[in-house]
């Protein structure tokens, strides 16, 4: 029996992320006693209701061109890659906490999410990406009794 | 480990353009970014999903504070990594900044802080 057939819309390798981000976002102390703090992978926070799925992803200080978007499997890739952009290569650096400038990020879209019905927007350096529901198709039939 | 001889040190820091946080503060702080220049000194705050009514910037004595007070938020989330909450970070000022001059602008989740310097003028004293 099986009626619980969708999965919940997850983040991919959370597991491996979580790894990673353990050590690169809770940042680790130099050696003068200070924290030396690495963001570079955004957070990200999902939600879902009766018509759809929302993920934002919290990435400040980009703008709408900078995101890449796009569906391949049923999964659903993130990525921003602007490292070598001019602006950065003159920027003076004294102190650096946090960089969004380069990262990716993937999630697994259950199969009720409809890959045609995609939105995203940016706002306030949050992405928000809304993806519709599929009406659940029921493989019933009724056989009778002949 | 937090060592008295750490303490003493970071607060020794302090007196530069550095971040007077305690070891306790590190949770509740901002990520911040500092570009330096002869001009100026540019601070880059990371403020994702924060409006702009909920930042505060203070000027008091010569410590520069900033400040989130967040709207009560009812969303739920399946799966939840970030979210807003009361932060606070506080900078020292070195004496070479304008006061006045001060600026702040908040843009895509960036609060940018722009510190004037005050620029001295190199004079050459000729030996009669």
């Amino acid at each position: 029996m099986r009626n619980k057939v969708f999965l919940p819309l997850v983040p991919i390798a959370q597991e491996i992320e979580n790894m990673v981000d353990e050590f690169v976002n809770k940042g680790f102390h130099d050696v003068f006693g200070g924290t030396v703090w690495q963001n570079k992978t955004p957070s990200a926070n999902i939600s879902e209701n009766e018509n759809n799925f929302s993920i934002d992803i919290a990435a400040p200080g980009l703008e709408k061109k900078d995101f890449a978007i796009n569906v391949e499997n049923s999964q659903l890739h993130v990525s921003v890659s602007k490292e070598n952009s001019e602006e950065n290569k003159n920027e003076n650096y004294f102190r650096k906490e946090f960089s969004f400038q380069s990262f990716k990020r993937a999630f697994k879209l259950p199969e009720n999410a409809d890959t045609t019905k995609i939105t995203a927007s940016y706002n306030n350096g949050v992405l928000n990406i809304v993806i519709e529901k599929k009406p659940i198709v029921k493989n019933e039939k009724t056989i009778e009794v002949q | 480990m937090w060592t008295n001889t750490m303490h003493r040190n970071r607060m020794r820091n302090c007196n530069s353009f550095r971040d007077c946080r305690t070891d306790q503060d590190i949770n509740k702080s901002i990520p911040t970014n500092i570009q330096k220049s002869k001009e100026e000194i540019v601070l880059l705050m990371s403020l994702p999903a924060y409006d702009r009514s909920e930042i505060e910037i203070k000027l008091e004595n010569n410590e520069l504070i900033i400040s989130t007070n967040p709207k009560e938020d009812s969303s739920k989330f399946n799966h939840q990594e970030f979210k807003k909450t009361t932060l606070r970070r506080v900078f020292r000022i070195p004496q070479s900044v304008i006061m006045d001059e001060i600026q702040a602008k908040f843009e895509a989740g960036i609060l940018k802080v722009t510190l004037k310097k005050v620029q001295t003028e190199k004079t050459n004293i000729n030996i009669i």
